[in-house]
């Protein structure tokens, strides 16, 4: 880095902080920067600083918003019966995108890992479990990664939910639609074969 | 097509490696080799890179080095990047294998040009057995060694042993570190208990697998035993699959019950320790022959023969379970051997697979050995294709 003057070294300092991005691909960001026009980097760091002000969490979802409630808590015809448990923001864009859920969501905000120190109570399931103190809820669907964090986690909230008589569901793990299953790699189709159905 | 041109080529069945292609690799720049589909020697002296070319085949076959943790060590020191291309042809169709390693350490792998998420999807595409000096450390050393040679086994003949594998581990160091919070009270004990669960389910999954292939092995490692100590009167070796879960029978359910008990017997100590107790990362092998416990009492060429009778054996488990003839990779593995278990060892070649030896000293080889083969001469990182 001390081959560069401070301030071309400080943004390449600070851009290979993001994620996937390492020493090469900073740098390379960092000359794009040097060379592109002042009005588009201006509007670049407007975007993030803008992010920052104006983008907070949804008061009962913790959904990213820029008002109190995010839009889904908003949207009345919503089946307020159903809610469904993500990791991180992102995972609502793509269950959104199937069509296939119109319940509510709940952004847990990471999953348990005793590894990193994320314990139950940094992640927002305090805040879950106070939404199902109401009669209105009857199932909470778990959609948290299927790796072991995520498993973890969705076992803990079942252990945590079960006892209030609401329904707790877990996705299920297997192929994807419209491919061939001799493309599918062997763990998915073992796992889609343990969790078969009857028809 | 004429009949009799099945008695004159010598018939290969399965796989065999066609070329390797290293950018970047160890000592080698760029390196390109073609093999032949029955005998290569590689000829050279020691440190000119003969060993490299071997590893590289092996880390396709498998995904890591048995040389090193440490991927960065496998890029050439001039380099920030390094890549292994590997073609295998099975049935007459070709599949390109390769493997790119970072300036981070991280590898990435692509098969027929298609970017793979996990290393696992590496393995079962090019299989590969490799005997070298330090199998000798399989019998000799600690329970790790003997564990990671099943669990490479297990990987060659069933892709899915290296996801669990994984979870397991995975699964592991979270519950290490939250035993680890729970004996500073920073968190309660109850909070082992989803983790309890994963660590039976995947730890159950692996215990299964080596149970099952550790009988197979054992059949075909004592086999293996016998004729390379005269036949039918020869020694018996015996593998033991050393469990604190088993008894008798093993079945999922039985095997779950007997680990979730233990655990909750343990707890109290594995607090204590900061560490868990109970699980297949505490098992081990044991290697008998003739009812003689190998690792302590075996002598030195005892030892050296029941490493190369576990090769044998896993050789020939990949062959049955997976009806592929694994490429044999033999790294200055005749120097160690005996006469007698030599001439064993090359007549064992003969009879089937693709293999790769490298060797200092020609003489080792029979002259018709060395004129039927593909020779190679490794000098400085150069190699040279001797006719």
């Amino acid at each position: 880095m001390t081959y560069y003057v401070t301030p071309v070294a400080n943004l390449i300092e600070e851009l290979s902080k993001l994620p996937g991005i390492g020493p090469k691909s900073a740098q390379r960001l960092a000359f794009y920067m040097l060379k592109a026009p002042p009005a588009d980097v201006k509007k670049l760091a407007e975007a993030i600083l803008k992010v920052k002000e104006k983008i907070k969490f949804c008061k009962i979802c913790f959904n990213v918003t820029d008002e109190d409630i995010c839009q889904y808590c908003r949207d009345t015809p919503r089946d307020r019966s159903i809610i469904c448990v993500v990791e991180e923001p992102r995972d609502i864009v793509a269950l959104e995108k199937t069509g296939e859920f119109k319940g509510l969501y709940h952004v847990l905000h990471g999953a348990i890992s005793p590894i990193e120190g994320i314990s139950p109570e940094d992640i927002k399931i305090g805040e879950l479990l106070k939404r199902l103190k109401g009669q209105e809820v009857k199932e909470v669907v778990i959609a948290t990664n299927p790796n072991i964090e995520g498993e973890a986690t969705a076992m803990y909230l079942a252990k945590l939910i079960k006892p209030l008589g609401v329904k707790v569901t877990r996705i299920a793990s297997g192929l994807p639609v419209g491919g061939d299953l001799e493309y599918a790699d062997e763990v998915t189709l073992g796992k889609a074969l343990e969790g078969r159905r009857e028809m | 097509m004429a009949p009799f041109l099945f008695v004159l080529t010598r018939e290969v069945n399965g796989m065999h490696l066609k070329s390797i292609d290293l950018l970047n690799y160890r000592n080698y720049t760029k390196l390109g080799l073609n093999f032949s589909p029955s005998l290569n020697i590689i000829l050279g002296d020691n440190a000119q890179g003969k060993t490299n070319v071997l590893e590289a085949i092996h880390l396709l076959s498998l995904g890591k080095s048995h040389r090193t943790h440490l991927n960065r060590e496998l890029i050439n020191w001039e380099a920030t990047f390094s890549c292994i291309r590997g073609k295998a042809i099975r049935g007459g169709k070709e599949t390109c294998v390769e493997l790119m390693i970072g300036e981070d350490g991280l590898s990435r792998i692509k098969i027929n040009g298609a970017l793979k998420r996990r290393v696992g999807d590496l393995i079962g595409h090019i299989n590969a057995v490799l005997f070298c000096p330090e199998d000798l450390k399989i019998v000799k050393e600690g329970p790790e060694g003997r564990r990671g040679f099943i669990d490479d086994v297990i990987s060659q003949v069933h892709s899915q042993y290296y996801f669990w594998r994984q979870r397991y581990l995975r699964c592991l160091r979270q519950r290490n570190a939250l035993l680890k919070q729970i004996a500073v009270q920073q968190r309660e004990p109850s909070a082992l208990d989803m983790w309890d669960k994963h660590l039976i389910e995947t730890g159950t999954r692996i215990i299964i697998q080596r149970e099952r292939i550790i009988r197979r092995l054992c059949k075909y490692s004592d086999e293996a035993y016998r004729r390379m100590t005269g036949g039918k009167g020869g020694d018996n070796l015996h593998l033991t699959y050393l469990c604190e879960l088993i008894e008798d029978e093993p079945t999922p359910g039985k095997i779950e019950s007997r680990f979730e008990l233990e655990l909750e017997g343990k707890r109290g100590l594995e607090i204590e320790r900061g560490m868990t107790l109970v699980g297949p990362h505490r098992d081990d092998l044991l290697i008998q022959v003739n009812g003689v416990d190998m690792r302590t009492f075996g002598s030195q060429g005892e030892q050296r023969t029941s490493s190369l009778a576990l090769r044998l054996g896993q050789w020939e488990l990949i062959k049955e379970e997976t009806k592929d003839f694994p490429v044999l990779l033999l790294d200055d593995a005749l120097s160690e051997l005996d006469e007698k278990r030599r001439t064993f060892l090359m007549e064992m070649i003969e009879e089937d697979a693709q293999t790769i030896i490298t060797s200092t000293n020609p003489v080792y080889f029979a002259p018709q050995h060395l004129k039927d083969a593909n020779l190679f001469r490794i000098e400085g990182g150069q190699v040279s294709h001797d006719v």
